[in-house]
């Protein structure tokens, strides 16, 4: 898959879909969660997931910068401070892929296969938001995940990876609450195109996870020896000289099924 | 318990187990060209829970297989975006089941609709999602905004935010037009647009932010960014049947950061009011109108009102506008705009009216059949220099404004048959400076001036000897010319310092204003032996007019979060000096008045505000109400005055109640406003065979006027549909003098309206709109009513289909219904087809207006003792052809 065919086929979100992503990060600190607005933009043949505090702050700051606007009062403009999730996920469903987008100084992208994902379907419903949901379930990345999904909204999509269900995921959550995706509700930001990030690399997964790790590991060591800081970083050109450790106690994938 | 449990999962597993001889239901699906669709969910669904039994997506070829345990009850779906759902109930023996599937539009469930941000408040901004509200056939900005709850748009184009019109009009932060907005509405694509934005407590001035009160609302149109990139435009045209009924339009609009630009060139000769477009529509900036209010002219035709249908039924014009404006950003804060509007007008007024005076003792009537031609040219040039930054305001606006109009018209009335023409120029100069500067970090510093010229020159011909009993003494004669000519110049400067202290900001304003008005105007007859005499002194001006005035303005304004207050305290010393050459008379008045005026603005809630105002001024006549000559304005009204310049004393008082929700799409407001006007004079009309003579008699002259106004506006989401109500109530008390009989009359309006707008299903949408107008007129010194109350019933209805993606198909019926004396009924029809061609953004279609050949309008109208019977022109069966595009 090409990354500069994906750019070509930049479509235009039909929907746009917010998420509230709540994640125990420190198993020690239970009832602790990190959580951030994440936005799934959904087109006819492809869709992205990425952090909607992101782009909220994004375009308050393209609207600071257009301070020639006279009717913006930009006093109460308050621009997030806090890290933001800047990992995307790109699915192709024509292609029948998931591009996992990863951000470290700069970003990085490798395929996976779409939604290959083995899910049990029940008869259980309840209504969530307003919307008629069902339930399913699935083991992924070594966890077990309870989706509620609602075929009123007919894209077989969900939050970050999970998708494949008759209808959109409406709610998920592993079965220790670490991990949760919560609907918000529906938002229209018209015109937003699917886009790739403009400046990205290919990469691998095991690559990316070995720098990552470095880098958390050592993050001075290694803005040293990727010779710039906020450069365009070669992840193979240093991942040998640098030992990796885990250093997220939880994170979201515990394996790699 | 428990076991009892286990024993029932164990049971249920077993027969599950037992049960499960599996089916496997395949089947491709395909598009309606038989191209196979790849990604689309295919599930098995119970068809009493419409729960999902199992499911498959398509692969590349289309293909799915789904395995199932049972098929009874059970029903196969197949959505996918873009197209139509399909659902099929599973039989016994059937294991295939193909599908193709029709290309639709797919909307979203009504629930999550209802979560989306149609609009949305932050702060004191409301945003409305115009992707949301945009129908199939709206092509400009103007077609979207009509439509948003809380936001209306008058006749002649103003646009009103919850009751109020708003005080300025941006496109992406710019101010290109000013407040000849309407030419922005009418070219700005609907689809260039993502949100339109109301600025609630607008303070256009940056340094003035959070300092200064403003209860004004501003609205901006936030573009698209690709709109910003690159000029473009659009056009469209329209020709057909009767010969020259033609509408031909075309925009250039770009929105680059370097440059900004709104021109257009348009052509109607189908009863488009291209005026409007170039039409002041801001009625708040007082600092702008202050020299303006004398600027009318002194010679007209009797014309009359215009009838309450829409304009492409009853002008019959001929009109062309170039209206130029750009804008360049000269820097972060600083602009130049210029605005240029050229208008040249052919108007054909066909109109008949009937007059009955209702006077104490004698009962008056009057006809008039009238055909007038006039021919306008109006020529508009405006530069404006700006700099807004947060501790600078500078503008300079120099405005060149001309017009030239002339007339002819054949009357016919009830003495006589003649015709008339008239003839006026207008020119009009005038520099506008405003300077605000911060003086440290508390202290502000104002410097204005207005400088203004105004020079209008009129002359009227009335083809016959009129009225030669009091003009000619008695004798016959051929033709009557009325001339006059006025000419102001007037200055305006004014220097205020403001501290802020804390929440307070005091003001103190020191104004001195000049003018000098002089009129002329003089009357001749052409006498049987072809002479042209002077009507004498009686009818002959040469007034001078010099005012000055200074006035000291201590201000005081204070604001809370919940709380807002203005109050200001104007004292003014006026000195005024006239004199006429012809009537022999010097005077000169000095006087002193104060004229308080306090504001306060509770903020009860998030959603609620209560606003109260109130206001004392003291003003005078006018001085054109200082013509002791007499002039003849038309050919019926004859006007002398008193050469005693009047004070008048104007009270005011409001009372609105405004609320608005943006999250239920929810806006209502009330108002109440109560107006105290004393006079020392009343104007007297007498009737004497045909003329109404018109002169101003001392007398304690009292009117009250009370005002109340609702208007009520909400989004149903389950309906897709906006309401807007409003009711309108006024009760007038005042005198009137006819025939040197004194009458206190009561006239009382109410108007009702309903508009519901309602686009439930992307290929249907209507609009119904429902007037109701009552009036009654009450003589209160005989205790009687005047004539019946006059009930006007106004429906207007349209309704648009689109029986295909890019085809719909419009109709649009107007019914009136007055019931009077004669009940009068109107059905007005204009039919509608479009068709977009795919892939482009370029129309055809058919438009057919006043389909049933409607071809006149007759509506009656009251006027303190005056009911009168209007007959109007009406536009034939008019076809045409219309094509639209974009580039």
């Amino acid at each position: 898959m090409s990354f500069a065919h994906l750019c070509k086929s930049q479509e235009l979100a039909k929907a746009a879909f917010i998420y509230t992503y709540k994640h125990e990060i420190d198993t020690s600190r239970k009832g602790h969660y990190y959580s951030e607005k994440m936005v799934l933009l959904q087109g006819e043949k492809t869709s992205i997931y990425k952090s909607y505090d992101a782009y909220l702050s994004d375009s308050a700051l393209q609207e600071k910068i257009r301070q020639s606007e006279a009717e913006i009062n930009l006093t109460g403009l308050k621009i997030s401070t806090k890290p933001l999730i800047r990992d995307m996920v790109l699915k192709n469903f024509q292609k029948n892929i998931a591009v996992q987008i990863k951000y470290l100084l700069d970003y990085y992208y490798w395929d996976e296969s779409l939604h290959k994902i083995n899910w049990q379907i029940y008869p259980d419903t309840m209504t969530l938001k307003g919307l008629k949901c069902q339930k399913a379930t699935c083991e992924f990345k070594g966890r077990n995940y309870t989706a509620w999904f609602s075929s009123e909204v007919p894209f077989n999509n969900g939050p970050w990876k999970f998708g494949g269900l008759p209808g959109l995921i409406i709610n998920i959550s592993d079965n220790k609450n670490e991990i949760i995706f919560e609907f918000d509700g529906y938002a229209l930001l018209s015109n937003l195109s699917i886009a790739f990030p403009e400046k990205s690399h290919q990469s691998s997964a095991k690559e990316y996870n070995k720098a990552r790790d470095a880098f958390l590991n050592d993050p001075m060591s290694f803005l040293q020896n990727s010779g710039s800081i906020g450069g365009s970083v070669k992840l193979s050109n240093m991942s040998g000289q640098l030992k990796g450790r885990k250093p997220i106690n939880n994170p979201i994938e515990l394996n790699d099924n | 318990m428990k076991r009892q449990n286990l024993i029932f999962i164990f049971l249920f597993c077993f027969s599950f187990l037992k049960s499960k001889a599996q089916i496997i239901i395949t089947g491709t699906v395909t598009d309606s060209a038989g191209s196979s669709l790849q990604n689309v969910t295919v599930s098995v669904i119970n068809t009493e829970t419409k729960a999902v039994r199992s499911f498959a997506i398509t692969n590349a070829k289309g293909y799915f297989e789904i395995k199932l345990s049972t098929i009874s009850k059970s029903a196969i779906r197949v959505t996918s975006i873009g197209y139509q759902s399909i659902e099929k109930v599973i039989t016994e023996n059937i294991l295939t089941y193909n599908f193709k599937l029709n290309s639709g539009i797919y909307s979203l469930p009504e629930v999550l609709v209802k979560s989306q941000n149609l609009v949305t408040g932050k702060g004191d901004t409301l945003n409305y999602n115009v992707q949301q509200f945009v129908r199939p056939q709206d092509r400009t900005i103007g077609d979207v905004i009509k439509n948003l709850p809380g936001i209306t748009i008058s006749t002649t184009g103003t646009i009103n935010y919850n009751g109020r019109p708003i005080n300025k009009f941006y496109i992406d932060g710019d101010d290109i037009l000013g407040d000849k907005y309407v030419i922005g509405t009418n070219t700005l694509p609907a689809d260039a647009v993502t949100t339109v934005q109301v600025l609630e407590n607008h303070q256009p001035i940056k340094m003035l932010e959070n300092k200064v009160v403003s209860d004004n609302a501003a609205l901006n149109i936030k573009l698209q960014n690709s709109a910003k990139l690159r000029t473009f435009g659009s056009g469209n045209i329209g020709s057909g049947m009767p010969f020259k009924s033609a509408d031909a339009r075309v925009n250039t609009l770009s929105f680059k950061q370097k440059i900004k630009f709104i021109n257009s060139y348009s052509f109607n000769s189908i009863g488009g009011n291209l005026r409007n477009e170039i039409q002041s529509q801001n009625t708040s900036s007082l600092w702008q109108q202050q020299s303006n209010n004398n600027e009318t002219p002194l010679l007209s035709f009797t014309k009359l009102t215009d009838p309450i249908i829409p304009d492409r039924y009853f002008i019959n014009n001929n009109t062309n506008l170039v209206s130029l404006n750009s804008l360049l950003p000269l820097s972060k804060d600083k602009s130049l705009r210029f605005n240029l509007y050229w208008l040249p007008q052919k108007t054909i007024y066909d109109t008949k009216t009937n007059n009955t005076f209702y006077i104490q003792g004698d009962t008056i009537k009057q006809f008039e059949n009238q055909i007038s031609k006039l021919k306008s040219h109006s020529l508009f040039f405006n530069v404006v220099y700006l700099l807004n930054s947060k501790l600078k305001y500078l503008q300079n606006q120099l405005t060149i404004e001309g017009n030239k109009n002339n007339g002819n018209s054949n009357i016919e009335n009830e003495r006589n048959t003649f015709p008339q023409t008239l003839e006026n120029t207008t020119l009009k100069i005038q520099n506008l400076f405003l300077l605000k500067n911060t003086i440290g970090k508390e202290l502000y510093f104002e410097l204005m001036s207005n400088v203004n010229y105004f020079k209008s020159p009129e002359n009227m011909t009335i083809g016959y000897g009129i009225y030669p009993w009091l003009l000619n003494n008695n004798a016959n004669y051929n033709q009557t010319y009325q001339y006059a000519t006025q000419e102001f110049a007037t200055l305006l400067t004014e220097a205020s310092l403001s501290k802020k202290v804390k929440q307070f900001m005091t003001s103190i304003k020191a104004n001195y204003f000049a003018e000098r008005n002089t009129y002329s105007s003089w009357l001749n007859l052409l006498q049987p032996n072809d002479e042209i005499k002077k009507a004498g002194s009686l009818y002959q001006n040469n007034l001078n007019w010099i005012q000055q005035r200074i006035t000291i303005n201590p201000s005081i304004d204070y604001k809370n979060k919940r709380f807002q207050l203005s109050f200001s305290f104007p004292m003014l010393s006026r000195n005024i000096y006239y004199n006429n050459k012809s009537a022999v008379f010097d005077t000169t008045i000095s006087r002193i008045s104060i004229h308080p005026s306090l504001r306060i603005i509770f903020e009860l809630s998030n959603h609620v505000k209560l606003l109260l105002t109130g206001r004392r001024e003291t003003d005078f006549t006018k001085p054109d109400n200082l013509l002791t000559g007499g002039i003849l304005s038309n050919y019926r009204n004859l006007s002398q005055n008193l050469q005693n310049l009047q004070f008048n004393n104007i009270n005011t008082l409001s009372i609105s109640y405004l609320y608005r929700n943006p999250i239920k799409i929810k806006f209502f407001n009330a108002a109440f406003v109560y107006s105290k006007n004393l006079s020392p004079v009343i104007s007297s009309q007498s009737f004497n065979l045909g003329l109404i003579q018109k002169n101003q008699q001392l007398f304690s002259n009292i009117t009250q006027r009370v005002l109340f106004l609702a208007n009520f506006s909400k989004y149903i989401f389950p309906l897709k549909t906006t309401i807007k109500a409003a009711y309108n109530g006024t009760i007038l008390n005042y005198f009137q003098v006819q025939n040197n009989f004194i009458s206190n009359l009561r006239s009382v309006t109410h108007s009702t309206s309903l508009t519901i707008a309602t686009k439930p299903k992307w290929y249907f949408n209507s609009e119904l709109s429902i007037n109701f107008i009552t009036s009654l007129s009450k003589n209160l010194s005989i205790n009687s009513t005047i004539g019946n109350p006059i009930n006007v019933l106004i429906t207007n209805f349209i309704a648009t289909f689109n029986f295909r993606e890019n085809t719909f198909l419009q109709a649009e019926t107007s019914y009136i219904f007055q019931h009077s004396s004669n009940n009068n009924k109107y059905f007005l029809a204009d039919v509608r087809l479009n068709h977009t061609i795919p892939k482009t953004k370029t129309d055809i279609g058919i438009k057919a207006i006043n389909i049933f050949n409607k071809k006149r309008f007759i509506i009656t109208n009251i006027d303190g003792l005056q009911i009168s019977t209007n007959n109007y022109w009406l536009r034939p069966l008019t076809l045409l052809l219309t094509a639209s595009f974009r580039f």
